[in-house]
């Protein structure tokens, strides 16, 4: 499914957070958005979803598919999320429930969008485990015992279960320690991939973007500052912006560190 | 290098009472020598925050003995928090809380100098004291608020700074910040000893003179920066650092 | 405000000295907090009718309408009149006259009970976040216990040695306060208490009452402001309660429970006689009430942005202003207003109300 955004404002309490903002994610591809904390990224991603703040005024259009999410009624938005779009967090021990078992979490979105008896929902929800490589005795689990990146296997799993035709993968990395952070990006990849479903991955590291996408959009202070293929943006950055997050995302990584 | 500022033997460390009951730490020994960076690495789960713990006294070994060659080390020690803004009183001023320690251990020092030493520990970690001692930790990024934590840490010249994660909370970009703040650290006060707790390689192949890799509570290799990122002989080590690139 | 920060903060360029004063911010802290107070409607009302309770107070120690001890026996159960403006009681006696000087005895109950409630409450909460687990332990066990014993129940136990008087109002209220205020301060403080702040604290030699006193109760306030303010409210309430049933306020000491006591077993013949203290008091226990409410704001600098003007001007690095989300969002003390920094308004505030 097909993502289209066209001259987004976002401002909250009076402050403008994001500024015309024009991107696209066309149907099976996976596009990042990246820039630091503060830039706006999280509230792209709200909007979409129609997850903002009740004191947010949004101007500008969202087309998910073929529906304006802008203004639209929070039940039909309800209906959109779950089944067609469905959202990793960045944070998997706070994003779970705590007093909800893993097979109980992993079906809620069945339960809220689809009819299903209880045999049927629990044998997807197991196809989907073992889709996420988790093996079978978590079901019972709560999430307090599970480690984290067990945990955003789970939150994978839950955005997933309804086979959206559009993610948003909002730093679903970021809480996570290096190898299982790399684990957790190949993972979210094949399985879009597989679906071919689209992503949008956001992120304030272009070294996890790099891993993750084929295009993606630079965020700074709101704007759109920079937009490109990842691989060309990565060896050719055009603008300050993206120097300054790709020179770090260098610094930081093993392979250059010998040119360095 | 030659005697160690903190020697750490065969230390042990259970969590948990009898069924929970399990270990973190398996016989683990390690030095810390004046002046160097040791970075201790590893990813959740491995035991790293709980060694450096142990190591400044904050927790106990079950079995093991750590020695300090000096005095009392809370006195002689600085820590930094993976999360700046919960490390940072959100009611305090920027000034106040760098200079904590030097209130707390220094009845001796004026007021004017202990302002002029929390002015010259933000300097060394690249803020300017005119623009940041009066403001708040809301009114601070990421970036900044780990400096002044760091600014904090470095107030009363310890003689070991802890940093448990101190990148991980961060931007990428501003995570360079901080990686410069530790390097003018190391320049300025030379006998100083840095403990760096992470999960990345790529994140302190830049300061660390040693690196002791951790896994599941045993030490899996630990040795100079350059041998371990080049030569590295454990499974363990090879898969950090193909997480790490790029 | 360019004056304002080289007050704060000047550069001399030899010595590159900074000097900062890190507790008292620029300009009087007690002007920012009581304009931050005054901006607020509810915030001019508690102000107002507290302002006027202190006055009427004060002045009441050297002049009444009436002498006290006057009574008028043609004129018994008056309705207002120029010579009595809120009419007399049952004795003749003038109502305004022992309104006004009841206000004294209501004001020393009720900073009396606030200051008990207060030191009890703190004592308590120290006590429950100890890093010592037996006493802290055993302290919740001890408080859930004595929190069971009414407070009227407490109060008729005082009488019995003490008779009507004052100090069992403000003990057996503060009793009761302050372990509520124990009860409902424990969270707020034993997150701070948890907090790595505290800890890098203990890391660098501070004692457990260092951290308590300079980092618990201040990020306890807010809760603690709201607690005390119900309890001078509810000490209000109760001084009218207690000395209706006769162990509160002695007869002869004037208080507006004692002028509702008096009057209010002929509430259905002469209604206005009680009309005037219920009035009061029902006015001064929302105004207290408030009071709280708006005070934690103001003196809050994580909602208050006036109390930390320093950042207010000055941005240094591009592209690190603080994250929206984390400034729009609430902050962790509980039942607090959302914080959101807008710097310009800030800014903007400060400078029209300097031109003004």
């Amino acid at each position: 499914m097909s993502v289209e955004i066209r001259g987004l404002n976002v401002a909250i309490g009076g402050k403008t957070i994001v500024r015309d903002v024009d991107l696209n994610v066309g149907d099976g591809e996976r596009v990042g958005l990246v820039g630091s904390s503060g830039s706006g990224k999280s509230m792209i991603s709200r909007s979409i979803m129609g997850l903002l703040p009740a004191n947010a005024h949004v101007s500008g259009s969202i087309r998910v598919g073929d529906r304006q999410v802008v203004g639209m009624r929070d039940a039909e938005l309800a209906d959109l999320r779950g089944r067609y779009m469905g959202m990793v967090f960045q944070n998997p021990a706070a994003s779970l429930n705590p007093v909800t078992t893993v097979a109980r979490q992993i079906a809620l979105p069945l339960r809220l969008h689809y009819d299903l008896t209880k045999t049927e929902r629990l044998d997807r929800v197991r196809a989907m485990i073992a889709k996420v490589g988790l093996p079978d005795d978590v079901l019972g689990k709560y999430p307090h015992q599970l480690s984290g990146g067990q945990q955003q296997r789970v939150g994978i799993a839950t955005a997933l279960i309804t086979s959206p035709r559009f993610i948003i993968a909002d730093e679903p990395t970021t809480a996570l320690d290096s190898i299982v952070q790399r684990q957790i990006v190949d993972l979210l990849v094949s399985l879009v991939d597989d679906a071919g479903a689209s992503m949008l991955f956001i992120t304030h590291d272009f070294a996890v973007l790099a891993h993750a996408t084929t295009r993606c959009y630079v965020l700074d202070g709101g704007r759109i500052a920079d937009s490109g293929d990842t691989a060309a943006l990565l060896d050719h950055p055009s603008t300050t912006q993206t120097d300054r997050l790709v020179s770090a995302a260098r610094t930081l990584s093993l392979v250059e560190s010998g040119e360095a | 290098m030659t005697v160690p500022i903190l020697s750490v033997r065969n230390v042990s460390k259970y969590f948990g009472r009898r069924a929970d009951r399990r270990q973190v730490l398996f016989d683990v020994s390690a030095d810390v020598y004046p002046g160097e960076c040791l970075a201790v690495i590893g990813g959740s789960g491995s035991g790293k925050s709980t060694l450096t713990r142990i190591m400044l006294g904050l927790e106990t070994a079950d079995s093991g003995t750590v020695t300090y060659a000096g005095g009392d080390i809370r006195r002689e020690s600085g820590l930094v928090f993976q999360d700046p803004f919960s490390s940072l009183d959100p009611r305090w001023r920027v000034a106040r809380s760098v200079a904590e320690p030097l209130r707390i251990q220094r009845r001796d020092l004026s007021r004017d100098e202990i302002d002029a030493r929390a002015a010259e520990a933000l300097r060394t970690v690249g803020l300017d004291p005119a623009v940041f001692l009066g403001r708040y930790p809301i009114d601070l990024s990421g970036g900044q608020a780990q400096r002044v934590a760091i600014a904090r840490a470095i107030v009363n010249e310890p003689r070991v700074i802890l940093a448990d994660e101190p990148m991980s909370a961060i931007d990428v970009a501003a995570r360079i910040q901080i990686l410069d703040a530790f390097a003018a650290i190391r320049e300025t006060r030379r006998e100083t000893a840095l403990v760096m707790v992470s999960h990345d390689l790529g994140v302190v192949q830049h300061i660390a003179d040693r690196i002791l890799v951790l896994h599941d509570g045993r030490v899996e290799e630990c040795g100079p920066t350059a041998s371990v990122l080049g030569d590295s002989q454990s499974a363990y080590a090879r898969e950090l650092i193909a997480a790490a690139s790029l | 405000m360019t004056s304002d920060k080289t007050s704060r903060t000047s550069h001399t360029a030899a010595q590159a000295t900074v000097r900062v004063n890190a507790n008292v911010p620029a300009g009087p802290t007690a002007a920012i907090v009581l304009h931050g107070m005054w901006r607020r409607g509810e915030g001019k009302f508690s102000i107002i009718v507290l302002g006027l309770w202190l006055i009427v107070a004060f002045v009441s120690l050297f002049w009444t309408p009436q002498p006290l001890l006057a009574t008028d026996g043609y004129h018994v159960w008056a309705t207002p009149s120029a010579a009595h403006w809120l009419g007399t009681d049952g004795t003749g006696a003038d109502v305004l006259s022992w309104l006004m000087a009841g206000s004294r005895t209501n004001l020393l109950i009720v900073v009396l009970t606030v200051l008990f409630a207060a030191a009890f409450g703190l004592l308590l909460v120290a006590a429950m976040v100890a890093r010592n687990g037996t006493l802290a332990g055993a302290s919740v066990v001890v408080v859930d216990a004595l929190i069971s014993i009414p407070t009227v129940l407490l109060a008729l136990i005082l009488a019995v040695p003490l008779g009507a008087s004052v100090t069992v109002i403000v003990v057996a209220c503060g009793f009761g306060y302050g372990l509520n205020l124990a009860r409902v301060a424990r969270p707020a403080a034993l997150l701070a208490a948890r907090s790595s702040y505290v800890e890098a604290a203990l890391a660098s030699g501070a004692s457990g009452w260092w951290t308590f006193v300079r980092h618990i109760v201040p990020n306890t306030l807010p809760v603690l402001l709201v607690q005390l303010s119900l309890s001078a409210g509810t000490a209000v309430l109760a001084e009218s309660g207690l000395t209706y049933l006769g162990i509160g306020v002695p007869s002869g000491v004037p208080s507006w429970g004692h002028s509702l006591a008096t009057s209010v077993k002929f509430i259905n013949v002469y209604p206005l006689t009680v009309l005037w203290p219920g009035l009061i008091v029902t006015v001064v226990v929302v105004a207290l009430n408030v009071f709280g409410d708006v005070l934690r704001d103001a003196v809050d600098p994580m909602v208050n942005a006036e109390l930390r003007d320093g950042a207010a001007g000055a941005d240094c690095d591009g592209g690190t202003l603080s994250d929206p989300l984390r400034a729009a969002r609430p902050s962790h003390t509980v039942g607090q207003r959302t914080a959101v920094s807008v710097r310009g308004t800030a800014d903007t505030d400060v400078a029209g109300r300097r031109s003004a």
